[in-house]
């Protein structure tokens, strides 16, 4: 047999993916949580991604999504579905709040709130573009948190006080 | 049907060159449906990529065990 | 193959309304038929028609170049052009080509015995001899046998062979081939070299070689890791009960001990109760449940958390009264359309509703219960630490006052440590993903295997474009040797009959083809006469369409148009002689020195038709003429006879 492709792979059209509507985080991100990925509380990966998008949110810190981001999850897993309203409903609030858009601008708020969700729960509530935002604010506290720290964590206890101091400052708005 | 100087000529060569009998058989093949008129690209390649696929590979002649 | 040209008939065109029929009463056609159609009476048009007709071009014809073949003034949207062969005596085939001179297209229907197709659809085996390749060799003016011998022409002697033989399809398949190898290649980058290759056989040898000591390495630190772990807790324990042996410590020991299992349980139960509140985000950062709250608040306010669902509002325009029990009249449909326009999609309703019920319980201020676990993780964290400290200063402590046993254990167990982090550290190396920054001196496997895969499919892809490479150059060389070979034959072939032909017509004054390259080169002296080129290239021509049994009209448009006395003479003599059915298009003033001749070569199998517009001038003449009228529309008419035809006067090519 050939070792070239046939005729007709030459013609062959790309296949089409859709993982746009999945969690994703940095690449290199479970590397540099190595050490403590595993122990309690991160046992998962969905964990991991809390700690990043909770504290992106705090600092409202919003990242364009790379292609350095691999997808882990395209929903919720069973610990976080009873949080999953109000994950999503924090990451609403930071949004319209970042846009500027008036709280009471019926039409606007509307529109932006079609915009980021879908309300089909199997799907994780989220549209793509939702979907979008709340990795961008995973991947800005990814982010924050190798800025903060010197070196990759070695213990969750210490990672667990240093993650709190930086969460405090945000609130001081010391952290950008 | 391809004139039979040409049919000669494809199937001469392919015997002095040592070729496989199969590689005129398809080239005479391609040759017949091209006069047909009826010969749409992508049956093009088709028949182009079996003639190929007839035609000895650069390892079967070198001896090349390494490819 | 047989192929007559029977007539053909044109409507609405910028010739005149005209229907030719070149069938004489036996049905048979005739050998030559002349058609005298002074300038200006459409012969190009006709010419370009007929050809279209033939070979189905008129199909991709441009726009403006469609409507230019409208009849000049005319008012007419379509016009018609029909074109009637006989295949191989017995067959049909109508060829109707439709003008839209609004839309500027032409639109083709094949007529073959009863079966009408709706576009050109000439049955296969004839397709081949109307391809537009082909059919330029039957519509040809005077120009052309000329040019076949002074090889100016765009198209040389050996093309027509080509094109007549069908040798073309040989340069298709090469070319096919060419580009085919050429998009592959360019997807795939050039074939390179056996040295290129070689060079990546190695590389990919090396790669692999690295990469299988590093794993082996990694499995055999791995091991001794394990073994070393084994043997430190086995050492540790024995240290601890050879010191507790001596009661001095074992006291503090058991205390140290003590705290250190409580701080332990107390970090495992600050740790189980961050396991537990981790997934709640106002757990961890309560700001973001005033945010939450402030963000309901203002939902509730824009009336997004308590509305009708859309599809209840949507569904309402369709009852005749509504809820409120008004009837539901336009107005009161547009106004529930926009309410349902500016309602949210349900199911995001359906969200926002839960939203606000599970925000519900937390306050906007409260504490932070994650901050809280922390504080105690922390504080148990450290607390172990201390124990952990306390633990290591009874025992050292233990060993300074006590013996060799517990001192060597305790050099023993530091050096195990060593030894411990050492291979932990390479193991991590080994094991870890490759990042930016390794190179070849890394000890990471992925990185290995990443660029091992890479270098595979770099020579995957190299020895199979060479092979390609290989193959579509010998399906190359098969073809330029065949085509060399047959077109040899057919051309020998094609001289040696021709000459045949020659010596018969030129029999006082014979000319020899010697070879056919771009030209029909002859014997001999340099320069033929006139005639005598003529001569040649009238009997090339003819020799290959009636090669074999085959016929085809001949088509041609002045063919002595620019020739002198004797030349015409010549010409006229050798047509008949050469040709089975040629239709000529002639003005008046070619009918001298060439008609005579022509008739006489013919033996009374010629067709003398006269082809006029009607106008104010043509009208007068046309009763003087004679001749039967054979068709007639009203702006065009066509007279049959030889007196007719020679009547016509000269001057007419001057008038229109």
């Amino acid at each position: 047999m050939h070792s070239w492709p046939s005729a007709k792979e030459w013609t062959k059209q790309p296949e089409l993916t859709n993982q746009q509507m999945a969690f994703k985080l940095h690449k290199e991100s479970r590397d540099w949580f190595k050490k403590i990925f595993g122990k309690s509380p991160f046992g998962t990966m969905f964990d991991l991604y809390q700690a990043c998008l909770v504290l992106g949110l705090a600092a409202e810190r919003c990242e364009p999504e790379e292609s350095s981001m691999t997808e882990f999850m395209d929903e919720f897993i069973q610990r976080y579905r009873p949080y999953q309203t109000t994950i999503i409903g924090s990451m609403i609030s930071v949004v319209l709040s970042r846009k500027g858009i008036s709280s009471a601008d019926r039409e606007a708020v509307s529109k932006e709130i079609s915009r980021l969700v879908s309300g089909d729960s199997a799907r994780g509530d989220l549209t793509i573009e939702g979907f979008r935002e709340l990795n961008g604010y995973a991947l800005g506290g990814f982010n924050l948190l190798r800025e903060s720290f010197d070196s990759p964590p070695q213990h969750p206890a210490s990672f667990l006080a240093k993650y709190r101091q930086i969460l405090e400052e945000t609130r001081l708005g010391l952290q950008i | 049907m391809p004139r039979e100087e040409v049919i000669n000529a494809i199937r001469s060569e392919i015997e002095s060159r040592n070729l496989p009998q199969e590689a005129g058989d398809r080239i005479l093949a391609f040759i017949k449906q091209a006069e047909s008129s009826e010969f749409p690209n992508r049956d093009r390649e088709e028949q182009l990529a079996l003639i190929l696929d007839a035609l000895p590979s650069l390892e079967a002649e070198q001896g090349d065990s390494e490819l | 193959m047989k192929i007559e040209l029977l007539g053909w008939k044109s409507e609405g065109l910028r010739s005149p309304d005209i229907e030719v029929k070149l069938e004489k009463s036996d049905g048979s056609v005739a050998r030559v038929s002349l058609l005298q159609m002074p300038n200006g009476t459409g012969k190009t048009t006709t010419l370009n028609c007929l050809r279209a007709a033939m070979d189905g071009s008129a199909e991709t014809w441009p726009e403006d170049k469609v409507k230019s073949y409208r009849e000049i003034h005319g008012k007419r949207d379509l016009g018609l052009f029909v074109a009637t062969l006989r295949v191989n005596d017995t067959q049909k085939i109508i060829v109707e080509m439709t003008f839209h001179f609004n839309e500027g297209v032409v639109t083709y229907k094949t007529i073959v015995g009863s079966k009408t197709v709706d576009n050109y659809s000439p049955p296969p085996d004839v397709r081949r001899y109307l391809d537009p390749r082909f059919s330029k060799l039957l519509f040809f003016d005077g120009e052309l046998a000329n040019n076949l011998i002074d090889g100016k022409g765009t198209t040389s002697a050996s093309q027509i062979i080509d094109t007549f033989y069908g040798l073309y399809h040989l340069f298709e398949l090469k070319e096919n081939a060419r580009r085919s190898y050429e998009l592959y290649e360019k997807r795939s980058g050039p074939a390179k070299g056996a040295a290129q290759l070689t060079k990546l056989i190695s590389r990919r040898d090396s790669l692999r070689e690295k990469s299988q000591k590093l794993r082996q390495q990694a499995e055999s630190n791995e091991t001794h890791l394990q073994e070393f772990r084994h043997e430190h807790t086995r050492i540790e324990v024995e240290l601890e009960e050879h010191l507790l042996k001596s009661g001095q410590f074992k006291e503090e020991e058991n205390r140290a001990h003590e705290e250190r299992d409580q701080a332990s349980s107390r970090l495992e139960v600050a740790f189980h109760d961050v396991d537990l509140i981790f997934p709640d985000p106002f757990a961890i950062w309560p700001p973001l449940a005033a945010r939450v709250h402030d963000l309901v608040e203002s939902l509730d306010r824009l009336k997004l958390t308590e509305q009708s669902s859309r599809l209840f509002l949507e569904e309402l325009v369709e009852e005749p009264v509504c809820v409120c029990d008004r009837p539901m009249d336009s107005a009161a449909r547009a106004s529930i359309l926009k309410r349902a326009d500016q309602t949210l999609e349900d199911a995001v309703n359906g969200y926002l509703k839960s939203l606000k019920r599970q925000v519900q319980p937390y306050a906007k201020d409260g504490p932070s219960t994650f901050g809280e676990a922390v504080d105690r993780i922390v504080a148990a964290d450290n607390d172990l630490t201390e124990a952990g400290k306390s633990l290591e200063n009874i025992r050292t402590r233990a060993v300074a006052a006590g013996d060799d046993v517990s001192q060597k254990k305790k050099d023993a167990l530091e050096k195990i440590r060593g030894e411990i982090e050492a291979l932990e550290d390479s193991v991590e190396n080994a094991r870890r993903p490759t990042r930016t920054g390794d190179d070849e001196r890394c000890g990471c496997i992925d990185y290995f295997e990443k660029r091992l895969k890479e270098a595979e499919n770099d020579l995957a892809r190299l020895s199979g474009t060479r092979d390609l490479k290989h193959r579509t150059d010998t399906l190359i060389q098969v073809i330029d040797s065949a085509y060399k070979q047959a077109h040899s034959l057919l051309k020998d072939d094609v001289v040696k009959r021709a000459n045949v032909r020659l010596r018969q017509i030129l029999r006082y004054n014979p000319v020899q083809i010697s070879d056919i390259g771009n030209s029909v080169q002859l014997e001999g002296r340099g320069g033929a006469s006139v005639g005598q080129t003529l001569a040649v290239g009238y009997v090339f021509l003819a020799g290959l369409l009636y090669e074999g049994g085959n016929q085809f009209p001949l088509v041609v448009d002045s063919p002595v148009g620019s020739l002198d006395d004797e030349a015409r003479k010549e010409l006229g003599g050798l047509i008949p002689i050469l040709v089975k059915q040629m239709v000529g298009f002639v003005i008046a003033t070619e009918r001298k020195w060439f008609v005579d001749p022509l008739a006489d070569a013919s033996d009374g199998d010629l067709l003398y038709l006269t082809h006029l517009r009607i106008n104010e001038y043509t009208k007068e003449i046309i009763a003087d003429l004679g001749g039967n009228k054979r068709s007639g529309s009203e702006n065009g008419i066509l007279l049959e006879g030889r007196d007719a035809f020679m009547a016509l006067g000269e001057g007419m090519d001057e008038t229109t």
